[in-house]
């Protein structure tokens, strides 16, 4: 599946493993590949990356509040520095790996040949409202319905 | 204590916060660990002395950390 990625989307699916890295998670998961879309050259959502990733440590915090935990006794930002070390291997979740399938299913339904990062971008657009990179973006204001939208103009102005 | 109990007995947290906490928590935990284990190690501790008190094996905190 890889082969028919753009340079855009292989960038996409760097940036999400070095975001996963940069936050010492265990897992690549949908956010990080959010990120990656937000980071990546032509950036199709609009999103910034920085307020993204804000937006991540602010739901850290709310799930510890959410088991009683005073998130202002945990460092949420502090504790995911150098967490783990080194360059190992960090797997996909489900999730994360379904969007890229869902990607390539995005590009055949437009008739594209190859897949790019808005067609992981459109493939985010349709995870639940309880995923991570959906919550990310409803903290941000944004509905995956707008992101969607924002995604295919951006694709018919480039096109 | 009671804060303790509380933390414990938020089984009603929506499983996806639940887990997640657990995540953060582990973050810290791995943090601090790191932070201790080099600082023990500066101190001229043994990879034994380290893996008893943190209740694994000396290999496991060698594997870990050691180079």
């Amino acid at each position: 599946m890889f082969e028919r990625f753009t340079k855009d989307a292989h960038e996409t699916v760097t940036m999400a493993v070095e975001e996963a890295h940069r936050r010492s998670d265990a897992r690549i998961g949908t956010e990080h590949l959010l990120l990656g879309v937000a980071g990546s050259g032509s950036n199709p959502s609009g999103l910034d990356p920085a307020e993204l990733r804000r937006e991540l440590d602010r739901l850290d915090s709310e799930a510890l509040e959410a088991v009683g935990i005073d998130p202002s006794l945990v460092d949420v930002e502090t504790s995911r520095s150098q967490g783990r070390t080194g360059k190992k291997h960090i797997p996909f979740t489900r999730a994360a790996k379904d969007t890229l399938t869902g990607a390539l299913k995005e590009a055949i339904g437009l008739g594209h040949r190859h897949i790019g990062v808005e067609h992981i971008a459109l493939a985010l657009s349709r995870l639940p409202s309880s995923d991570r990179a959906i919550r990310a973006l409803a903290g941000r204001g944004v509905d995956p319905e707008d992101l969607r939208r924002s995604v295919l103009e951006a694709m018919r102005k480039a096109s | 204590m009671d804060e303790l109990t509380s933390v414990i007995t938020a089984g009603d947290a929506d499983p996806e916060d639940g887990l997640q906490a657990v995540v953060v928590l582990r973050r810290l935990a791995d943090r601090l660990e790191r932070t201790h284990v080099l600082g023990a190690r500066a101190r001229g501790w043994t990879w034994q002395q380290i893996g008893d008190a943190l209740g694994v094996s000396r290999q496991a905190v060698h594997k870990r950390y050691g180079r």
